[in-house]
């Protein structure tokens, strides 16, 4: 069974790049005139990846093929804080969002991943051609929206090979959250550089 | 796929009524005769759905919920209580959805299946009057019927959703509606919007610069000025138009002919971009597409606002088109190249 969905899966990531190449451009159209916008890239998940999340323990996915919903999904990553409500809301106004979610630490004391995650309808325009005859083709997408430093303090931590926090030690836990917490106060900080700039025209 | 369940309700308007006390719709599950199959069956077929209007439920975005997605999805999965009660549910939707003007409608929700999968349709056919011929012993007898219900009548509404029982199943659909482009909002909206609380597919930002993208890749491909013109009118009146809810087929069929109109249809991406509505927006297609440039043979550039071309702005025709172009200089810049 995991062999076939392994097989299933591989066979439709041509058309799942093709899917994530005609989505970013549609990002990049809606986004086209906005300041800001540091990059906009899309990925398809790897074949070990997508496995590795079909396989989970809590996952309960029934038909992984159609519930994974990252197969394709694509990142904005913005200067400052408040660009990410405005290119939310061009996005919004672009795909149909099923789901919008604010990740952010549980408690005020915590500093950890933050990003903007919205979940996505595929538009039926930008299907390559074969997708609608695919058998169990995803029907979503995924989008995350964040700033360069809540970035900054997520990317590099996917080169570790750690499934969750509490699998640190716990000194490593708290250089993490330092890290957090400076790309939080560099986001504040760049964020009162911007409303200067802007109250004495210099943007 | 096996069709395995069928209600029917006849629904009377209730939106806008000065009661609320309207009673519920009545009506309730079906047997499946087989008559009523082949007809099920042919209106699903000739209904073309892979054709028709691509929509999305609108969901609550921090719940994940919509209602009307729920009660397909428990009509759809439901044992045969909770199916009931869902199917009421919808006949009563459309009830407070249809105001007076509306008539009396037969509201057929539909589910066919193929091991776990569902597909729903749901239909309304309005009402009508028919007459029925009997030749009988005594001679031909014409009885006037009030209490039927039309399949081929322009005012039918069907929606088709498919899909598994999970949380990224039956989030889109497809519907027949023949009036999603009416130019009176209130009518247009009243299936997709009110009905069946769903968005069109193409979001109105993103199909607007699809129909621009289109045209500016045929207009960039024409090897004719006159073909050229069209377009340039075809744009402008699209911009000027009252009615705002098109598809690249409406635009072609209302301002294009012949071999242009082909070409233009042939540059959609695919079928569904081609027949899909979106609600045009000036502003998102002025962004996109808002100016037009032309290059002279001294090496000059002009650039045109789209609605200047005609007026401050004239090209003439013939074999040589001369520009003219009158105004009061606002702005003087130097640049390396043209922008």
């Amino acid at each position: 069974m995991p062999d076939e969905l392994r097989e299933r899966y591989q066979q439709r990531r041509a058309l799942l790049q093709q899917l994530g190449g005609k989505l970013e451009e549609a990002t990049r159209e809606a986004l086209g005139s906005m300041p800001h916008i540091d990059r906009v890239s899309f990925r398809v998940k790897s074949v070990d990846s997508f496995m590795a999340k079909a396989a989970q323990v809590d996952s309960l996915y029934e038909n992984p093929l159609v519930e994974i919903e990252d197969q394709v999904a694509g990142r904005v990553i913005v200067f400052f804080l408040s660009d990410i409500d405005v290119v939310l809301q061009k996005l919004r106004g672009t795909f149909n969002a099923v789901e919008g979610v604010r990740k952010r630490p549980a408690r005020d004391e915590e500093f950890s991943y933050e990003s903007h995650h919205l979940v996505c309808t595929i538009p039926p325009h930008l299907e390559p051609v074969g997708f609608r005859e695919l058998l169990d083709a995803p029907n979503t997408f995924e989008l995350q929206v964040r700033t360069i430093f809540m970035h900054a303090y997520s990317e590099p931590q996917h080169d570790f090979a750690y499934k969750a926090a509490e699998d640190l030690p716990g000194n490593t836990r708290r250089e993490l959250a330092w890290i957090a917490a400076s790309a939080w106060g560099a986001d504040q900080a760049y964020e009162r550089v911007l409303k200067w700039a802007r109250d004495n025209g210099h943007v | 796929m096996e069709l395995f369940r069928l209600h029917a309700y006849a629904v009377v308007p209730h939106r806008t009524s000065p009661t609320e006390d309207e009673p519920d719709p009545v009506g309730g599950a079906v047997q499946v005769s087989r008559d009523l199959r082949v007809a099920i069956d042919g209106n699903i077929q000739g209904a073309r759905f892979h054709e028709r209007i691509g929509v999305d439920f609108q969901m609550d975005q921090t719940t994940r919920r919509s209602d009307v997605r729920e009660l397909i999805m428990n009509f759809a999965f439901g044992e045969a209580p909770t199916a009931k009660a869902a199917g009421q549910s919808l006949a009563r939707r459309l009830a407070n959805a249809m105001d007076r003007r509306s008539m009396q409608c037969l509201f057929i929700p539909a589910v066919m299946r193929q091991r776990g999968r569902r597909r729903v349709t749901l239909w309304t056919f309005p009402q009508d009057r028919a007459f029925q011929f009997r030749n009988a012993d005594t001679g031909p007898t014409i009885e006037v019927m009030t209490d039927v219900f039309s399949q081929s009548s322009k005012l039918r509404k069907a929606a088709l959703f498919e899909g598994g029982r999970s949380r990224s199943d039956f989030l889109r659909g497809q519907v027949l509606d023949f009036q999603a482009s009416h130019s009176s909002r209130d009518v247009a909206d009243f299936w997709i919007e009110r009905f069946l609380a769903c968005n069109l597919g193409i979001r109105a930002d993103t199909g607007t610069r699809l129909l621009a993208k289109t045209a500016r890749s045929v207009y960039e491909r024409s090897e004719t000025a006159d073909d050229r013109e069209t377009l340039h009118a075809a744009m402008m009146s699209m911009r000027r138009s009252p009615q705002k809810r098109v598809s690249l087929q409406t635009f072609a069929v209302r301002y294009l002919e012949g071999e242009l109109r082909e070409r233009f249809l042939n540059a959609a991406p695919n079928d569904h971009s081609r027949d899909s509505l979106f609600d045009f927006r000036r502003d998102v297609f002025d962004e996109t597409l808002g100016f037009r440039i032309f290059e002279l043979d001294t090496g000059v550039f002009v650039s045109s606002p789209l609605d200047q071309v005609g007026k401050s702005v004239r090209v003439g025709s013939g074999e040589r088109r001369r520009l003219r172009c009158e105004g009061d200089v606002v702005e003087d810049r130097v640049r390396a190249r043209h922008a």
